[in-house]
């Protein structure tokens, strides 16, 4: 009863009175737990198509046998031994586009004699029997045709195709025509499979041109013990491969981006941080606010826990409403999110294929679990705040609040303290491939910031008694000071906004420049030749070798590079292995070496002489491995050793690459076709007529971008802004947190000062003064914060550019402070605070002087 | 300083009405009040307590707006002004003393002395520390209204009441929150201040001892002016 009275005079009543601030809040919190949910949302299903899907496309196999780079017919067939204990089905898997659909679908090819077994597409038919057996068998048997395929239903439906019509599709570049042969419906909504075309896997062969196996699918026959059958795969697979479960292949997919989503899902976690500044500040506010009630309540007889509670089931409220409703709007916000979260995710696993957004009940969970959380976490300073009001509080005439010398010494030891753990957590290792470490740094490099806008806001307040007698200035500062811890958090906010943007408009500049730079040194080719882009905006799959053949028709073989990419595995790593002619690449120079001093075309020369390798930085800051050291790499089934002699800058990869010269590339990948060429011309002024007979030549038969040089570089860019979408959209989020937060801070900051307002307004202070006032207030918390923010980000900036960058992707960027941004976002936000004081400064002048006036 | 009988008067009230809370049950605050002041007149406006005395104060500072009558104050129609000649008005007519003093509680003792000079623009260090002396304060000049006893505050809050030279003083129940002691002592200075500023005075007070230092005693009935009665020693 007393706890219900305690509640209504602290928290309900005064809600219903003015719900405005905690509406408000409510707001803030899901934004920020919007911007986490979404974030996840939108990177699980980009991850879905890459991931989830494998095991439901792998269908009931047990184990699988992929070598980096596929088997031979022959090294495939020596599996044949386990027959006995397994059905082995071989399988080809690439990513097409569907002309139509422009986006990646998976395309298998499958052996229609032994994949029933394996994988349960039931194929419709009009003819079916009764149990659905028959009409499985002859409609996979239909692919044996070879010229037809099979699609899932809705992927049909949506291309608006029938069994018999034509399906164009894209594979390596080359466009094909083959036939519908029927469709399967998938098992559930959002299925990996609703994404799959299913063709014989000789046609697959065909089409690229390659009689390798991707893999084999192993599942065992009744009764067998999949130990003993694993034994027998490993015994009989290619040297470095092993038998691993489907599963596996989907947690090394999705390791690839998981530096990615784990840096995109923290970033988003700022929004939610700034999400439990607010709380804080409001609970803080209410709190103050209600000081004279506390005390009188606590004079009547109210116990501490009592209040404790009353504050915290104001948190639970606020935590709850906000997560709630932060789930909610985080799934439609993840829709938005999707599609740059997989041109994100894209630029590290390209072609990943489309994904729909579907809302687990965990997220509604963490969700919930967000907003309570940051409501709790905020709480925790008012409540010490609600604990130390003294029942005298409401008899005790109001007095200025400076800093004491004890807490000031707190605040900087705090702040010390802080800036201590950053130094030390950006020095730690990245934890398990992740920079944990030097994310947490950054936090504490937050947790400097904050701990010093206390004794910044004093320092002000101080600053506030030697002014000129300007009473707008001297007034702004006085209330400042008044509401110095709520002001504090307010520019804490802020600054946490401000920081966020700035640490990412550091890596941006820094990163854009240094890919800038990369492009101008790298991409030298007067033309270049590449597969057209897909939805993601990246270039899907290879070129068929009949591009190469006419590139070199057409201009000469000395002037074609081509660019080799295959698969390999360095140890557990999986990595990219390419391939280039090391002798042409010598006079052309398209290379950039990681700064040793040497020449690159001296390099390239030493290389292909002595049948050397370079390395991408991604793979030297992963492995450590550098010039002059042996590299063992397992390559379709072999063991191969090369010493490397340089490493070279590479934005377009983070995995790793190894470079091997192109002799030695194709006696590995025999017949092996490109993934882009390189065309440089004796005469460049003729690259334009060049490309006009290329693509005349090739518009045909396949879908390829011809490119000039300054159009690749461009492309290149887009493809970078694209990257960067998504860590846009998480700053907006978390910007108009903070701007929530300081209107939030400034109604209550008003609200505190009413009878002042209305006091000055009674003897003669003027509307404009008065709005004029709360502005500058406004002004100075906004400037405080974005000042404090922009410090903060800078050192962030440095942070990512310098240790999460490198920690997480293997990259070396050139540091760029993007002094004109800051500048610009110092003043967006203080202005963006000004803009925010309006509506409070407005309520300050409505019908104030009464209120001073009417004695209470 | 006493009024001069044949001057215009200072402020001029006919027929105000004020009712307080339409929407819900309506309560007359004023029912038809006339009044006047002249410059440099001492009156004390009495009355049980809700009979309209605030109310009254509040339309002769602009704060508030009466529903019919006529409220003229140094000239200005207090009805028809807009909102910069009401602030006009406060910054060089109107001097406001409250009861619960209501001093600027993050400003020292000498800057909430000075605020209404500096909210006008101007500023007179002089004027502002001879008033400090003149109220006893010019060793609190640095301190807060928190730091300060209800008295000291209040005489912090008359040395700000006059330190514009305002044409009157309005002072609501200045002593209401004070012993009689430390009330004696703030009206005396209040008196002396307004009278070396040459202003007018009008006291709401429920104080007879107080009121009787009045020039003229104005009483409020029901929202009304109860018939005048002249107090001893009262100019005319």
């Amino acid at each position: 009863m007393i706890g219900s009275v305690v509640l209504q005079a602290l928290f309900l009543r005064p809600l219903k009175r003015g719900p405005w601030r905690f509406l408000s809040t409510v707001v803030g919190v899901a934004a920020g737990v919007a911007a986490v949910v979404s974030t996840l949302a939108a990177s699980r299903a980009a991850l879905a198509s890459l991931v989830e899907g494998v095991a439901e496309v792998s269908g009931v196999a047990a184990w699988e046998l992929a070598p980096p780079g596929g088997m031979s017919a022959a090294e495939a067939g020596r599996q044949a031994a386990t027959a006995d204990l397994a059905v082995v089905a071989p399988v080809v898997e690439e990513l097409v586009v569907l002309e139509g659909l422009d986006d990646a679908v998976r395309l298998l090819g499958v052996d229609p004699l032994v994949d029933r077994h394996v994988r349960s597409l039931r194929v419709e038919d009009e003819d079916a029997d009764a149990d659905g057996s028959q009409e499985y068998w002859t409609a996979f048997q239909g692919l044996l045709a070879a010229d037809g395929v099979c699609l899932s239903e809705p992927l049909a439906r949506r291309l608006g195709l029938s069994p018999g019509d034509a399906v164009p599709l894209v594979l390596r570049s080359r466009r094909h025509d083959a036939r519908l042969l029927a469709t399967f419906p998938v098992p559930a909504q959002a299925s990996a499979l609703e994404r799959v075309v299913v063709a014989d896997i000789a046609l697959v062969q065909s089409w690229r041109g390659d009689a390798r196996i991707d893999r084999l699918e192993f599942v065992p026959r009744p009764g067998v013990d999949a130990e003993e059958l694993r034994a027998r795969i490993d015994a009989l697979a290619p040297a470095g491969a092993v038998a691993r479960r489907p599963a596996e292949r989907a947690a090394r997919t999705s390791g690839m981006v998981r530096s990615l989503e784990f840096n995109l899902t923290s970033l988003s976690g700022i929004s939610l941080l700034v999400g439990a500044v607010l709380v804080a500040t409001t609970l803080a506010t209410s709190v103050v606010q209600r000081k004279a009630t506390i005390a009188l309540l606590l004079s009547l007889g109210a116990s501490r826990r009592q209040l404790a509670s009353a504050l915290l089931a104001e948190a639970a409220l606020l935590g709850a409403l906000g997560g709630l409703l932060g789930t909610l709007a985080g799934a439609q916000l993840a829709q938005v999110f999707l599609p740059a979260m997989r041109q994100t995710y894209a630029t590290v696993v390209p072609g990943a294929p489309r994904s729909e957004i579907v809302l687990h009940w965990t997220d509604g969970a963490i969700g919930a679990a967000l907003g309570m959380g940051a409501a709790f976490l905020a709480a925790i300073l008012p409540l010490f705040e609600i604990l130390r009001v003294p029942p005298i509080q409401a008899l005790r005439a109001e007095r200025p609040s400076f800093l004491s010398g004890r807490g000031l010494r707190l605040s900087i030891g705090l702040g010390a303290g802080f800036w201590f753990a950053a130094v030390e957590l950006m020095r730690l290792p990245a934890w398990r491939g992740l920079p944990l470490w030097a994310l947490a740094s950054t936090l504490c490099v937050l947790g400097v910031m904050f701990a010093l806008q206390g004794p910044l806001v004093d320092g002000l307040g101080r600053l506030g008694r030697r002014v000129a007698w300007l009473p707008p200035l001297r007034l702004a500062l006085a209330s400042l000071s008044a509401g110095r811890r709520r002001a504090a958090w307010a520019a804490g906010a802020v600054g946490v906004a401000t920081s966020l943007s700035v640490s990412i408009a550091v890596m941006v500049t820094s990163f854009r420049q240094s890919v800038v730079a990369w492009t101008d040194e790298s991409l030298k080719a007067d033309l270049s030749v590449r597969p057209a882009l897909v939805a993601t905006g990246v270039p899907l799959g290879g070129l068929d070798a009949d591009v190469e053949r006419v590139a070199v028709e057409i201009c000469g073989r000395d002037a074609v590079l081509p660019y080799h990419v295959s698969e390999g595995a360095l140890g557990d790593r999986a990595i990219v292995l390419a391939g280039a002619d090391f002798r042409l690449g010598s006079r052309r120079g398209p290379l950039q070496l990681v700064e040793d001093g040497r020449d690159e075309r001296a390099v390239l020369a030493q290389a292909h002489e002595h049948g050397e390798v370079l390395v991408n930085e991604a793979l030297h800051a992963h492995t450590g491995l550098g010039i002059g050291d042996l590299l063992h790499v397992q390559v379709r089934g072999r063991d191969i050793a090369r010493r490397i002699a340089g490493v070279v800058r590479d934005y377009g990869d983070s995995r790793g690459t190894v470079t091997l010269d192109l002799p030695d590339f194709l006696a590995l990948h025999p017949g092996h076709s490109p993934q882009q060429l390189a065309i440089f011309l004796d005469d460049a002024a003729g690259a334009q007529d060049t490309r006009a007979v290329l693509q005349a030549r090739l518009s045909g038969t396949h879908k390829v971008d011809v490119l000039l040089v300054k159009d690749l570089r461009s492309q290149v860019l887009e493809v970078f802004e694209r990257t960067f979408a998504i860590t846009g959209a998480l700053q907006a989020v978390s910007a108009v947190v903070a701007l929530v937060a300081v209107l939030v801070v400034l109604h209550a900051l008003v609200a505190e000062r009413r009878k002042d307002l209305a006091l000055l307004s009674a003897i003669g202070a003027s509307r404009a003064q008065i709005v004029g006032g709360v502005c500058l207030q406004a002004a100075l918390l906004g400037l405080l914060g974005a000042g404090t923010g922009a410090v903060a980000g800078l050192v962030i900036g440095l942070v990512l550019v310098d240790v999460v960058n490198l920690q997480s992707f293997g990259w070396t960027l050139e540091l760029v402070q993007p002094w004109w941004q800051v500048a610009s976002t110092m003043a967006l936000v203080a202005v963006a605070c000004v803009v925010a004081a309006l509506p409070p400064s407005r309520a300050a002048t409505a019908g104030r002087e009464r209120l001073v006036l009417a004695e209470e | 300083m006493h009024a001069t009988a044949n001057a215009a008067p200072l402020v001029l009230v006919r027929g105000a009405t004020k009712i307080h809370a339409k929407d819900k049950a309506p309560v007359v605050a004023l029912a038809g009040v006339d009044l006047e002041v002249l410059p440099g007149e001492f009156v004390a406006l009495v009355g049980p307590s809700g009979c309209g005395k605030s109310t009254l104060l509040n339309l002769l500072s602009g704060v508030d707006r009466p529903d019919e009558g006529a409220v003229r104050v140094g000239g200005l129609d207090l009805r028809a002004a807009g909102d910069a000649q009401l602030v006009d008005l406060r910054r060089r007519v109107v001097g406001i003393v409250f009861q619960s003093f209501h001093l600027v509680p993050h400003l020292t003792v000498e800057e909430n002395v000075a605020l209404p000079l500096a909210l006008a623009g101007r500023s007179d260090a002089t004027r502002v520390r001879a008033l400090l002396e003149a109220v006893g304060l010019q060793k609190r000049a640095a301190h807060y209204p928190g730091e300060l006893s209800g008295g000291e505050q209040q005489r912090t809050a008359v040395a700000r009441a006059v330190v514009h030279k305002p044409a009157i003083v309005l002072a609501d129940e200045p002593t209401g929150n004070l012993d009689s002691a430390a009330g004696a002592s703030v009206l005396e200075l209040l008196d002396q201040l307004r009278r070396e500023s040459g202003s007018a005075l009008l006291l709401v007070t429920h104080d007879a001892a107080l009121a009787a230092r009045a020039d003229r005693v104005v009483r409020l009935k029901d929202g009304r002016v109860a018939p005048p009665s002249v107090v001893a020693g009262a100019a005319t």
